[in-house]
């Protein structure tokens, strides 16, 4: 069953310049225990997709259209106290940038058991005792529950907002961009803590990233996005097997690796369109080596391709006999 | 020294003083300092790439400003094309040679002004250091200077404010400026690290193409080793304040020898799902502040740890050719 099905979203920032189109009609379905990625670059429509999901999107942003099912639920139809349900609850956020996402003035144990004690029929003590097997959980010793979030360090503080997340055992969690801020050996504890955590809870995850080798290693689907638009749609191994949209391709192999063979690295030409004024047509048609006269007049459907994979490009097939 | 070394550092050390006023200085009996820079050895061949890889807070960016004389070192010296930037006190002898260097900075957001349209940043320094005799001659150099960075279309690009630029431009203005007055030697501390994936591989590329066409020696500061992998000959690993190992970037990464260096690459994820992911050994993390141990600053956090790892600190020593490592274990010495 898909604990969360969404239909044609279509979110904008209506700003005094003009609406900036950050998610145009994009669809999807996460199903129970999966771990859906979606990755691309800064700017196009990624974490609005999260915030549009928790309906706490920022002035100016506006869902136009579109349905978002919840266990079977419209989130778009619910008013603020079912919505205050869900959040924590049903669907909870890791946010980017821990320092910025945790109160300085309070005690983390505070700020973990806050929601519990709103969200579950507990005493103050189990809230703050729930709290510390949170963190332990997450790998922080208890009495680090005392402590305030500028007495953590940066991996710490992150830990401290996963086990935020999983306060009130949500149904889905949507991780935005969960390690970025964070070095190398500590956003691998941390990526291996998120998956751990994914086994043993049975979670499933929403992990938005720009960082494509982040979802290759964590994810089971992977969503590329690209201007707004859910571009290529498949299972992470056949995504990175065969990729059929040419952006997909390009931001595969613009990737520097550690492993395998050292190769050229291939720049995508140009810069992502202005969102206020996005090509009506193919949106990637102006920096694709493939593009063709139809990409310029009309725009490609999200199409299937096979099983599990989708992908929006007129010119898939001729990609995929030129391999 | 051989000809054919372009910078030579050692033994350089940059100590940050922790007391924070002059009352607190006289009153403590021990000073405290952050040893950012702890006692460092490299040498930088004509026409390499070197990379200095490592985590936040590992020295890298500070090595960079002290070769570049953004700071005074501590102690030790740096050597470039045989002269001793730490003791040369001559005002136009420290110009001629600010002149070969030139830095790139992380930041093309903060680096240029949003006053400023992209042909004053360019042309400044060539008036400044009298290259060039009229207007004409300066806005023909600024043309051309673009047009190596491929900041193109000039005519539209030109009367442009930096804001109105997109990061990868911006980046390319900032890249100008560095080529600008033919420097022999660019250090470039994290030029991607801000750009998007896009737009990252169009500037390395583009730095790649620069030490071709110029023969441009340049150390590269990254924490990123696949960047590295990508860009640099030879790397050096830095953690708290030392370098670890050094070599050749191929040895380095497939035959890393020092445990940091294993933790190090085995926590980069890979972009490819068939690759599994790889246990990483090390625990805890780098201790932020005035860090004092007698021993290798690495074992608290070393699997391998034994009892003469905490007495005393081990140096750097050559175990195959080129490659040095600082660590008696890997060393084979014990």
């Amino acid at each position: 069953m898909e604990l969360l099905d969404v239909k044609d979203l279509r979110t904008h920032y209506l700003t005094p310049f003009g609406a900036v189109k950050a998610i145009d009609g994009i669809s999807f379905k996460l199903k129970k225990g999966v771990s859906l990625g979606f990755a691309g670059e800064s700017g196009c429509g990624k974490t609005t997709v999260a915030l549009s999901i928790m309906r706490i999107l920022p002035y100016p942003g506006k869902i136009l259209s579109g349905e978002m099912l919840f266990k079977g639920t419209d989130i778009m139809k619910m008013n603020e106290e079912e919505l205050r349900q869900i959040r924590w609850k049903g669907i909870s956020t890791v946010f980017q940038g821990a320092m910025a996402s945790l109160n300085p003035l309070f005690k983390v144990g505070r700020q973990i058991a806050d929601p519990i004690m709103i969200h579950e029929d507990v005493t103050k003590e189990e809230a703050y005792s729930r709290a510390k097997e949170l963190l332990d959980l997450v790998g922080i010793e208890a009495i680090r529950a005392d402590n305030y979030p500028w007495e953590l360090s940066g991996g710490m503080r992150q830990r401290v907002m996963i086990a935020m997340g999983l306060a009130c055992n949500p149904d889905v969690i949507i991780a935005d961009e969960p390690t970025t801020a964070l070095d190398v050996i500590v956003a691998h504890q941390v990526m291996e803590l998120i998956r751990d955590l994914r086994e043993k809870l049975d979670l499933s995850m929403m992990l938005i990233t720009h960082d494509i080798s982040v979802i290759a290693q964590t994810c089971d689907e992977l969503a590329i996005m690209y201007a707004g638009k859910i571009v290529e749609l498949s299972t992470v191994s056949s995504m990175f097997e065969s990729p059929l949209h040419p952006y997909t391709e390009a931001l595969i192999s613009s990737f520097p690796n550690i492993k395998g063979e050292k190769r050229q690295l291939k720049s995508i030409v140009g810069n992502p369109p202005d969102l206020i004024n996005p090509p009506l047509d193919c949106k990637f048609n102006p920096r694709c080596p493939y593009a063709q006269d139809i990409c310029r007049s009309e725009e490609p459907s999200l199409d299937k391709t096979g099983d599990n994979h989708s992908v929006a490009c007129h010119f898939w097939e001729d990609i995929l006999a030129k391999r | 020294m051989e000809s054919n070394t372009l910078v030579k550092v050692q033994n350089l050390k940059k100590w940050f003083d922790l007391s924070s006023s002059f009352v607190e200085s006289i009153l403590s009996r021990e000073q405290r300092y952050v040893k950012a820079v702890d006692g460092i050895t490299f040498d930088i061949k004509k026409g390499e790439i070197f990379g200095l890889v490592g985590e936040s807070g590992c020295g890298k960016t500070t090595t960079g400003r002290l070769i570049m004389g953004a700071t005074k070192p501590t102690e030790g010296r740096v050597l470039f094309d045989g002269v001793d930037l730490t003791t040369i006190k001559e005002r136009e002898e420290v110009k001629k040679l600010a002149l070969k260097r030139q830095m790139i900075f992380q930041d093309p957001y903060a680096y240029l002004s949003p006053w400023l349209t992209v042909k004053d940043p360019l042309a400044d320094p060539l008036r400044i250091h009298e290259l060039v005799s009229n207007k004409d001659e300066e806005l023909e150099k600024v043309i051309e200077i673009m047009e190596t960075v491929d900041l193109t279309p000039v005519e539209m690009l030109l009367p442009k404010y930096a804001y109105e630029l997109s990061g990868g431009q911006r980046q390319r203005v900032v890249i100008a400026r560095a080529l600008l007055l033919n420097p022999s030697f660019i250090v470039a501390d994290e030029p991607v690290s801000m750009l998007d994936v896009s737009i990252r591989v169009g500037i390395l590329n583009l730095l790649l193409e620069m030490r071709k066409n110029f023969s441009i020696t340049s150390l590269f500061i990254t924490h990123d080793i696949a960047v590295s992998r990508y860009m640099c000959d030879r790397i050096g690993v830095m953690y708290l304040g030392k370098i670890v190992e050094s070599g050749p970037t191929d040895t380095i990464i497939n035959e890393p020898l020092h445990p940091y260096t294993q933790a190090l690459l085995s926590a980069v994820p890979v972009p490819d799902p068939n690759i599994g992911r790889s246990e990483i050994p090390i625990k805890g993390r780098i201790p932020t502040f005035a860090y004092d141990f007698p021993g290798c600053r690495f074992s608290p956090r070393c699997p391998y740890s034994q009892d003469h790892c905490e007495r005393g600190e081990s140096e750097l020593i050559e175990v195959s050719k080129d490659h040095f490592v600082a660590c008696p274990r890997a060393q084979g010495s014990v």
